[in-house]
């Protein structure tokens, strides 16, 4: 099985199907990959500006809505420069052309 | 159950993974279930493209994301594969037939 | 009896062409505006395929000129899952361009 137990309590990023970030401590989920993240922050990437993040405390994300998820190394996070990193947004993955 | 069946025999091999919004990533595949939910470990992807996965080496991946999954050929037996759909196609669908 | 009609069909259901090009040459046509021609080796009743030697052809507007252009991309050995497929058939059914 490739459960998601692993991860439970872990700070985790997850990628949405509308190309979004999230990240957070996994608190939950279940058989339809729904998960509960909390202390959530969304991060946006920009093409020719710093990243922002968006502090939204707890919620859910439903099973149908997420791409991938994996926990990160906090040290290795928190030593990159994210002034230098621009992205452009992540393409959709319903109707992607 | 074929395919389920089948990418667990690839356990521990490197797989890359194409998901429906176009970005690929290079593990190691570590599980799979029932829904071809994946696992992977040691991931690469193209960090300078797409940052959003920075510091992630195990990931989780929704199998209906999934676009393609490149494989090796060296990890693939091509006619053990067609005799398994084969008999999956008997199996599945050729039920009425079964009592011929 | 009506059954001896329906079975009288050497292909009675829609799976049975994909399973008359095992390892044959397989056309292709997927979401996305993508083809993807190669030999089968294995399929399921959700159309989850695994070619090998495939070459994936990728149509797109071209944003200069607005001229439909397209790209190959060639894999040794690939899946395709079954949601992105809109149709399959014998590869010799299709003109390749």
């Amino acid at each position: 099985m490739s459960s998601l137990k692993a991860f439970l309590n872990q700070n985790v990023k997850v990628i949405t199907s509308d190309g979004r970030l999230f990240l957070g401590t996994l608190e939950g989920f279940d058989q339809t990959t729904n998960v509960v993240l909390s202390n959530a922050l969304e991060r946006a990437f920009y093409p020719d500006e710093p990243k922002r993040d968006l502090e939204l405390g707890a919620f859910i994300i439903r099973g149908d809505n997420v791409v991938c998820l994996g926990p990160y190394d906090e040290d290795e996070e928190n030593n990159i420069d994210y002034s230098t990193v621009f992205a452009d947004k992540l393409k959709s993955t319903k109707n992607a052309l | 159950m074929l395919f389920f069946s089948f990418f667990k025999t690839l356990v521990d091999k490197e797989i890359r993974v194409e998901f429906k919004n176009g970005v690929e990533i290079t593990g190691t595949l570590k599980s799979i279930d029932q829904y071809l939910n994946l696992k992977l470990d040691n991931i690469k992807t193209d960090v300078d493209k797409y940052p959003h996965l920075i510091a992630v080496r195990s990931l989780f991946i929704r199998g209906s994301m999934i676009r393609y999954i490149h494989l090796n050929p060296v990890d693939v037996d091509t006619s053990l594969l067609q005799d398994a759909a084969r008999r999956e196609a008997i199996a599945t669908g050729g039920d009425k037939f079964a009592g011929r | 009896m009506s059954q001896a009609v329906t079975s009288s069909v050497s292909s009675s259901e829609p799976l049975d062409l994909i399973k008359f090009c095992l390892d044959e040459q397989i056309y292709l046509k997927l979401r996305g505006g993508r083809e993807m021609v190669g030999r089968l080796h294995a399929y399921d009743s959700h159309c989850n395929i695994i070619i090998s030697d495939a070459i994936e052809t990728i149509y797109y507007i071209d944003k200069e000129d607005g001229e439909m252009k397209n790209t190959k991309k060639k894999s040794d050995m690939i899946f395709v899952r079954g949601d992105s497929v809109i149709l399959a058939t014998d590869a010799t059914n299709v003109e390749t361009n």
